[in-house]
C-alpha cells in the first residue's frame, strides 16, 4: 500500500470520528450559559458600574465646588466616568440610539423637539457638554454648570440602566453593535468629535478595544467547537496591535492613517468573519428594510460599504440600468428646460465632478443665481437636498429646478408632453418602467435622474485605494494631510469618513448643516453673507435660530475639482479655504454670530500643515471619469426639438 | 494526495459546522417530514386610493397640479337620499388633510385638504373613485378645497368628522405665534397683510382686524361635496386644535388642543346643528359644581386669547391632547393624550398662573417618585387614551400607554402589546352575521424611538401602528389592543377612519422613509374592506392555546391575517424549501410572514420541534 494512500485512510477515518463526534445534536443549552449570555451578563455588570460611576462623579463635583478637592482630582474622576461609559456605549448607542443622543452622548448644541406642535428647543445634555466645560480653561467658573449637567446625567443614567436591565442582547446584536463601535471609533472618537473640550478620544478607544476584546473571548468555546479558534486568535491579536498604538498615542501626532489602516478595517472584518464562521442570523433575515450601513461590506472605505438604495425610493432590481441609462439621456438633454437650452449639465459638468466652476451658476437669463453648484459625485448619500438642506429626497430635488422660474422655468406635464413626441424616448420609459402604465408617468422623470445621479460613485480615489489594500503607495504629505485632517484640524469632526461629508456616522442617516460665518465677500472688514441658509428653506419645523446661516456639509470628494467653494462661492483656492477655517471661520475674523458652530479660535495650522492638508484633499479625487452620452434622441415630430444641443 | 487531503478537512470542517448554532443557514432534508400548517390568504383586502405627489388634484377650472403629501386626517361624510349623484354605487366623500404649508399660485397658499367621491362595486366590495363634476365647474377625481374665502389655513392636521351627519372640521394643531412663521421666508403665506373678519356669522368677530397669523388655528369646517370651506368657528376659541367630535345631541362638540398644557374644551349650540351660536367652556375636574367653566365667547378678545383664558380660569392641564372620539351608544368621549417626553418646563409657568395638573399625571409622578408633574425628572414617554363620561363629568385613563422598564418591551410582545404616543382615535360600528359590534381604532405616532417605542429591528426608525379595541372588553389594557395594520417605514398612521357602512376603515400612511418603493414613498390613502365579514376580525386576536403541554410546540394560524402564534415564547428559524434560512425570530410568540410569498417553509423552534408551514 502506498503511503499517500495509507494517510489517506487514516485522514478519512479521523475525519469519520469527528464527523461523529461533532454529529449534529441540538443545542438546547439555555441563553445564560452560552457565550452570549455570558457577554450579556458582563454588560450588565458594566452598565451598573456605570450607573454608580456617575453617582460617584456628581459627588466629586459637589467635592469641587466645596473646594475640598482640587482640579485634577476631578479631572481623574471624569476619566474614571468616561472609562465606565466607554466600556458600555457600544451597546447602549446601539439598542438605543435616540436616548443616547438625548441624554448620554449627543453633541453639545441646541436641538428642536421632534414632533411637538410649536418650536420647543432642547438644550444639550450628556458627556459631551460635561466634556466642554472639563476643556475650558476657566473650569471654576463653569461649577454650577457643571453640577447641574451632572446631576441631570446621573438621573438620566439611572432611567436607562433601569431600562435596560431586562434586555436580553443576541448574538446578532452584539456582532452589529460591535462593528458600529469600529465605525464609530474611526469617525466620532479619534478624530475628537465626542471629546470637543479634552480631546480624549484615544484613552477612549484603548477602553473600547480592551472591552470588546474581553467580550469575544467569550466566543472561545463556540469557535472553538466550529473549529475558527484562530479567529480569536487573530481578532485578539489586531485587538492587541490597537491598545498597543493608542496607548502611548498623542492626539496630535497619533498615526491615524495606519490605526484605521492596520487595526480598524481588519476590525471590521474579523467581527463578520466571526459571526458568520458561527452562523448566527444577520440583519437580512430579520428585517426586511434594508440599512444605510451594508453590513455585508467588509472595509468602511469600500464602495459597497453603504447602501445607495437605502436613500432613494428606486428598486435594486434588474431593471434598475434601464432606468439609470435613460437618466443618464436626460440628463444631458435640455429638453427638460422651458427653453431647450439648459439641461442638468449645464449646472453640473461630468469633467468639473458635475459642478459649473462658476462663484454661483447662471440663471436662463445668464444672470448669477444665488449659490454655487453643488457636485453630484456623492450627492445620493444625503438625508437632505440643497446647501439649505430643502428638500428630504434626491427624487424631490429635481421639481426645485425644473420649476424655478430662473432655472428650468417649465413643469412637468410640459416636459411630460414634449418626450411623448419622441418615439425613442416613450420607448425607453416603457423599458424602464415595466409593468406600470405605457404613458410616461412625471415621477419617472425624476426617478431616471436619481438612478443616474446613484451611479457616480466610483470609491477609487488614491486615499480609497490605500485603505482598500489597492496600493500600498501614499505620498507622504497625503499621509501627513489625513491625520492632520482628522486630528489637529478637526476637519473630520464634520466632513466624516468615508464620505467626507456631513451625513453621521455610524448610521449614515442624518445630513448636518453647521454655521460657518461664510461672509459676502472678501472684502475688509468682513460682513456676513446675507443667505438666511437652512432658516430660510420652507420647512415650518426648521424655523430655529440655530439654523440662521447654516447650510449642508457637502462632501470633499473631489475638491479639486469643484472650486469656487461655499454656498456662495467667495473662495476660489482651497489655500483661501483653509485660511478661513485656520482662522477661526467668520467670528474668528471679526464676525459677530451668536451661533457659529465652528470654533472660533484658531487652529494654529502652519503653513506646511495647511499644505499637507491640501494635499490629502488632492487625492480625494476619483480616478473613474464619467463620459456624456454621444447624443440624444432626435425623432421629435417638433422639428425644431431635433436641433437641441446636447449639453456637457 | 493533497487535494484529496484538503478536501476530507473541509468536510470536517462543514460538518462540525452545523453542529455548532441550533439554527443552521442551511437544514438537512429530513425535517420537511414536520406536522403541516396552512397559512389562508387574509380576509382583508387592501387597497391604495390616494396618492400624494402622484394623483392630479383640480385646482381650478382646467387647472390640475399634483396632489400634497402629508396626509394626516380622513373625514366621511356618508351620501344621503337628498344627494344627486349620478352613481349609484357612490357611499360618501372622503375629506383628507394635508399637514404640510406650501406657496403655489395654484394650489393656494397654507395648507391645504382634498375631497373625493367614493364608490363601492357591489360584486366584491372594492372601492374606486367616482369623478364628478363640482358647483364651481371642476371635473375630475380629486379635488383641492379652497380656503381662500376665510383666509387660509396651514398645517391642517386633525378635524372632526360628525357621528350624526358626516360634517367636517379641519384642525391646525401647528400653533402661530407670528406672521414671520406663516410666511416662511415667501415659501408660506406670502400675503400677511392684516385680516379683516367679515360676512361671518359672528358678530364680535366681525370687523375685527388682526395680525394675518391670528386668522389662523382656529377650526374651520368645509363642505366637502363643494370641496370649499365654510367657515372658521371664531366662537370656539382660537387654539392648536388637533381633534374633536359631536355628540349626539348634534348640539355638543368636544375639542382638544395639541399642546403641554393642552385643554379639553368644549362648546354647547343653542339650536342642535347650528354651531355658530352657544356657550364655550373649558374643563376644570376640581371646579365647585359643574366641572366645566364658561368662557365668553361674545369677547373676541378671550377668543383670541383662549389659553390664556383657560389658564386663568384654573383648567385642567393635559400633556398635548390629540383625537376626540365619541362612542355614541354611551354618550362616553374618548380621546388620546399623546405624550411629551418631559413636560416640566411646558407647563410649570401655567401651573403657578392657576391651571391644574389632571390628576393622573399627579399619580403618575407619585409612581415615578418625583416630586410632581413639574418635575424635570417627570417623563411621559408613551401617552394614553382618556375618557371622558359626561355623567360623571370625570377624567379618567381608559388605556395606558408602555408598558415600561420590567415589563417592557420584551421582544415577544411587541409589536402587538406596546402602545406609544396615541394620535388618531376613532370608532368603528360593524353589523357581523347579525350582531352590532363596536371597535376602537387607535393610531400611533411616535414621539421617538427611545425606550422601546420602536422595536430593535428598526433601530433608525419610527413603526407606527393601527390598533383595534373591541369597546365590549371591560377596564381593557394593552393587552387588550389587536394591532391591524403598521404603515410603511417611517411613516405615521393617521386618519383611521370607517366608511359609513362599516366594511372598510381609510388610513393615511404620512412622510413615509424614501426607500420604500412606490407608491409606498408617498403620503397616501388607502383603505382596509372585511370588517363585515364573518370571522374576519377574529383572525385579528391572538388565540388562547388552552391544555397545551409545555413542551409540545402548537402554532395556530388558521385562518391568520398575516401572524403565526405559538403556544410559547421561544426561538425560530424559517427555512424556504431548499432548506435555506430564511429568517431567525428571538424571544417571540407570534411572527408576521405577511412578507413571505406562496409556498412552502419549514418553521423550527430552538429545541427542535419543526412545522412545515403553506403560505397560501
Amino acid at each position: 500500500m502506498r503511503s499517500d494512500n495509507i494517510l489517506l485512510l487514516i485522514s478519512f477515518f479521523l475525519s469519520t470520528l469527528l464527523i461523529i463526534a461533532s454529529k449534529p445534536k441540538i443545542n438546547t443549552s439555555d441563553y445564560v450559559e452560552k457565550s452570549i449570555g455570558l457577554i450579556n451578563r458582563d454588560f450588565q455588570s458594566d452598565l451598573q458600574t456605570f450607573k454608580e460611576a456617575s453617582v460617584s462623579f456628581q459627588a466629586s463635583i459637589e467635592e469641587y465646588i466645596a473646594s475640598d478637592t482640587s482640579e485634577a482630582t476631578l479631572k481623574t474622576e471624569y476619566r474614571k466616568l468616561r472609562n465606565s461609559f466607554k466600556k458600555v456605549e457600544f451597546l447602549l448607542e446601539y439598542l438605543d440610539k435616540e436616548a443616547s443622543d438625548r441624554v448620554l452622548n449627543g453633541p453639545p448644541l441646541p436641538k428642536l423637539e421632534p414632533k411637538v406642535s410649536d418650536i420647543k428647543i432642547l438644550q444639550p445634555k450628556g458627556l459631551q457638554v460635561l466634556d466642554e466645560l472639563l476643556g475650558s480653561e476657566d473650569l471654576a467658573s463653569a461649577k454650577k454648570e457643571l453640577l447641574d449637567i451632572s446631576s441631570k446625567f446621573t438621573v438620566d443614567v439611572k432611567k436607562i440602566a433601569a431600562y435596560f436591565e431586562y434586555r436580553k442582547i443576541s448574538d446578532r446584536q452584539f456582532f452589529e453593535a460591535s462593528r458600529q463601535a469600529i465605525i464609530r471609533m474611526a469617525t466620532l472618537g479619534i478624530t475628537g468629535f465626542d471629546t470637543p473640550g479634552t480631546l480624549q478620544g484615544l484613552d477612549d478607544s484603548t477602553v473600547i478595544l480592551a472591552t470588546l476584546k474581553s467580550h469575544f473571548n467569550e466566543y472561545e468555546p463556540e469557535l472553538k467547537n466550529v473549529a475558527r479558534f484562530y479567529l480569536l486568535k487573530s481578532i485578539s491579536a489586531i485587538f492587541d496591535l490597537g491598545t498597543a498604538q493608542t496607548t502611548i498615542g498623542d492626539f496630535n501626532t497619533f498615526d491615524r492613517l495606519i490605526f484605521i489602516k492596520d487595526v480598524l478595517n481588519p476590525l471590521y472584518k474579523t467581527i463578520k468573519d466571526i459571526h458568520l464562521a458561527l452562523d448566527y442570523e444577520t440583519i437580512e433575515e430579520v428585517s426586511s428594510y434594508p440599512l444605510a450601513v451594508n453590513y455585508n461590506s467588509e472595509n468602511i472605505f469600500e464602495k459597497d460599504f453603504l447602501n445607495n438604495f437605502y436613500y432613494v425610493s428606486i428598486a435594486n432590481d434588474s431593471n434598475f440600468n434601464k432606468v439609470a441609462d435613460l437618466g443618464r439621456l436626460l440628463f444631458y438633454d435640455p429638453i427638460l428646460s422651458q427653453n431647450n437650452k439648459l439641461a442638468c449639465a449645464s449646472c453640473h459638468a461630468p469633467e468639473k465632478a458635475f459642478t459649473d466652476g462658476l462663484k454661483t451658476s447662471y440663471s436662463n437669463t445668464g444672470e448669477p443665481l444665488k449659490r454655487n453648484a453643488m457636485t453630484l459625485n456623492y450627492a445620493v448619500y444625503a438625508s437632505g437636498f440643497f446647501y439649505d438642506l430643502r428638500a428630504s429626497r434626491l427624487e424631490d430635488q429635481f421639481e426645485h429646478v425644473i420649476l424655478n422660474k430662473d432655472e428650468f422655468n417649465s413643469d412637468y406635464k410640459d416636459i411630460v408632453k414634449k418626450l411623448k413626441d419622441s418615439e425613442n424616448y416613450s420607448q425607453l420609459f416603457k423599458e424602464a418602467f415595466l409593468g406600470q402604465s405605457t404613458e410616461i408617468k412625471f415621477n419617472n422623470v425624476d426617478y431616471a435622474l436619481v438612478a443616474y445621479v446613484m451611479q457616480l460613485n466610483s470609491f477609487d480615489s488614491p486615499i480609497d485605494k490605500y485603505f482598500q489594500e489597492k496600493t500600498s503607495s501614499l505620498p507622504e504629505s497625503v499621509k501627513r494631510g489625513f491625520n492632520l485632517f482628522s486630528g489637529k484640524a478637526a476637519c473630520a469632526t464634520c466632513h466624516f469618513m468615508p464620505l467626507y461629508s456631513g451625513n453621521l456616522p455610524p448610521l449614515f442617516i442624518d445630513s448636518e448643516s453647521e454655521i460657518l460665518g461664510v461672509p459676502k465677500n472678501k472684502d475688509n472688514p468682513l460682513i456676513l453673507d446675507d443667505d438666511l441658509g437652512r432658516i430660510g428653506n420652507g420647512l415650518t419645523q426648521e424655523i430655529a435660530p440655530f439654523y440662521q446661516n447654516a447650510f449642508k456639509t457637502p462632501t470633499l470628494r473631489n475638491i479639486a475639482k469643484t472650486g469656487p467653494y461655499m454656498h456662495n462661492g467667495v473662495f476660489d483656492t482651497l489655500d483661501e479655504v483653509m485660511d478661513f477655517y485656520n482662522e477661526g471661520g467668520g467670528v474668528g475674523r471679526g464676525i459677530d454670530l451668536e451661533y457659529q458652530t465652528l470654533a472660533s479660535d484658531s487652529l494654529n495650522l502652519t503653513e506646511t500643515e495647511i499644505k499637507d492638508i491640501i494635499a490629502f484633499l488632492e487625492a480625494l479625487t476619483d480616478e473613474t471619469t464619467v463620459e456624456a452620452p454621444s447624443d440624444l434622441p432626435r425623432d421629435f415630430k417638433d422639428a425644431n426639438l431635433n436641433l437641441r444641443n446636447l449639453i456637457k | 494526495m493533497k487535494t484529496k487531503l484538503l478536501f476530507i478537512l473541509t468536510l470536517v470542517f462543514s460538518a462540525s459546522l452545523f453542529a455548532q448554532n441550533e439554527f443552521p443557514s442551511r437544514t438537512v432534508v429530513i425535517d420537511w417530514e414536520a406536522v403541516e400548517v396552512v397559512v389562508p390568504p387574509s380576509p382583508f383586502q387592501y387597497q391604495v386610493l390616494f396618492v400624494g405627489g402622484d394623483d392630479m388634484v383640480q385646482t381650478g377650472f382646467n387647472e390640475e397640479v399634483p396632489a400634497k403629501q402629508w396626509h394626516d386626517f380622513v373625514g366621511f361624510t356618508a351620501i344621503t337620499e337628498e344627494d344627486c349623484v349620478d352613481d349609484p354605487n357612490a357611499i360618501g366623500w372622503v375629506s383628507i388633510n394635508h399637514e404640510m404649508i406650501t406657496s403655489n399660485d395654484k394650489i393656494g397658499d397654507g395648507g391645504g385638504m382634498t375631497t373625493f367621491l367614493l364608490g363601492r362595486t357591489p360584486s366584491n366590495d372594492e372601492l374606486y373613485i367616482v369623478p364628478q363634476t363640482l358647483t364651481d365647474g371642476r371635473s375630475g377625481d380629486f379635488f383641492n378645497v379652497d380656503f381662500s374665502g376665510v383666509g387660509e389655513t396651514g398645517m391642517n392636521c386633525g378635524g372632526i368628522n360628525s357621528n350624526v351627519d358626516g360634517r367636517i372640521w379641519s384642525a391646525e394643531e401647528w400653533f402661530r405665534t407670528s406672521n414671520e412663521s406663516i410666511y416662511n421666508n415667501g415659501n408660506g403665506v406670502r400675503d400677511t397683510t392684516a385680516y379683516t373678519i367679515k360676512y361671518t356669522e359672528f358678530e364680535s368677530a366681525n370687523f375685527q382686524t388682526i395680525p394675518k397669523y391670528q386668522n389662523f388655528n382656529w377650526m374651520v369646517e368645509i363642505d366637502p361635496r363643494a370641496s370649499k370651506a365654510i367657515r372658521k368657528q371664531y366662537n370656539w376659541g382660537r387654539q392648536p386644535f388637533e381633534g374633536g367630535t359631536v355628540a349626539e345631541d348634534n348640539q355638543t362638540i368636544y375639542t382638544g388642543a395639541d399642546a403641554t398644557p393642552g385643554f379639553l374644551t368644549k362648546f354647547v349650540a343653542d339650536t342642535p346643528g347650528d354651531f355658530t351660536v352657544g356657550t364655550t367652556y373649558v374643563y376644570k375636574h376640581d371646579a365647585v359644581g359643574e366641572n366645566w367653566v364658561e368662557i365668553d365667547n361674545n369677547d373676541f378678545t378671550k377668543m383670541l386669547n383662549f389659553s390664556d383664558e383657560a389658564v386663568s380660569s384654573g383648567a385642567t392641564m393635559f400633556n398635548r391632547l390629540e383625537w376626540v372620539t365619541i362612542d355614541k351608544t354611551t354618550g362616553k368621549i374618548y380621546m388620546t393624550e399623546t405624550g411629551r417626553d418631559n413636560p416640566a418646563s411646558a407647563w410649570q409657568d401655567e401651573a403657578a398662573a392657576g391651571a391644574v395638573y389632571a390628576p393622573h399625571h399627579i399619580q403618575r409622578a407619585i409612581d415615578q417618585g418625583v416630586s410632581g408633574p413639574d418635575d424635570a425628572a417627570y417623563w411621559d414617554y408613551y401617552g394614553r387614551v382618556l375618557v371622558y363620561d359626561p355623567a360623571t363629568e370625570d377624567v379618567s385613563i381608559y388605556v395606558e400607554g408602555g408598558p415600561y422598564f420590567s415589563s417592557s418591551p420584551l421582544l415577544s410582545d411587541y409589536p402587538s402589546k406596546h402602545l406609544s404616543n396615541p394620535d388618531g382615535l376613532n370608532m368603528l360600528y360593524v353589523n357581523v352575521a347579525g350582531e352590532d359590534k363596536r371597535y376602537m381604532l387607535i393610531c400611533e405616532d411616535l414621539n421617538g424611538t427611545s425606550f422601546g417605542r420602536t422595536p430593535l429591528e428598526y433601530p433608525d426608525d419610527r413603526m407606527c401602528e393601527l390598533y383595534i379595541l373591541d369597546m365590549e372588553v371591560e377596564n381593557p389594557t394593552i393587552d387588550d389592543l389587536i394591532r391591524l395594520t403598521q404603515t410603511p417605514r417611517g411613516a405615521e398612521i393617521t386618519g383611521a377612519c370607517p366608511t359609513a357602512d362599516g366594511k372598510s376603515i381609510l388610513v393615511n400612511s404620512q412622510h413615509p422613509d424614501t426607500s420604500n418603493p412606490f407608491p409606498y414613498n408617498n403620503s397616501l390613502t388607502f383603505a382596509i374592506t372585511g370588517f363585515d365579514d364573518s370571522g374576519a376580525i377574529d383572525t385579528l386576536f391572538v388565540p388562547v392555546f388552552e391544555d397545551v403541554p409545555e413542551n409540545d410546540f402548537v402554532i395556530y394560524p388558521n385562518p391568520t391575517e398575516r401572524i403565526v402564534y405559538f403556544n410559547k415564547v421561544t426561538d425560530v428559524a424559517l427555512y424556504d424549501i431548499t432548506g435555506k434560512r430564511i429568517a431567525v425570530y428571538r424571544d417571540v410568540k407570534s411572527i408576521d410572514i405577511s412578507r413571505l410569498s406562496t409556498g412552502t417553509y419549514l418553521l423550527k423552534t430552538k429545541d427542535g420541534e419543526a412545522k412545515k408551514l403553506l403560505v397560501k
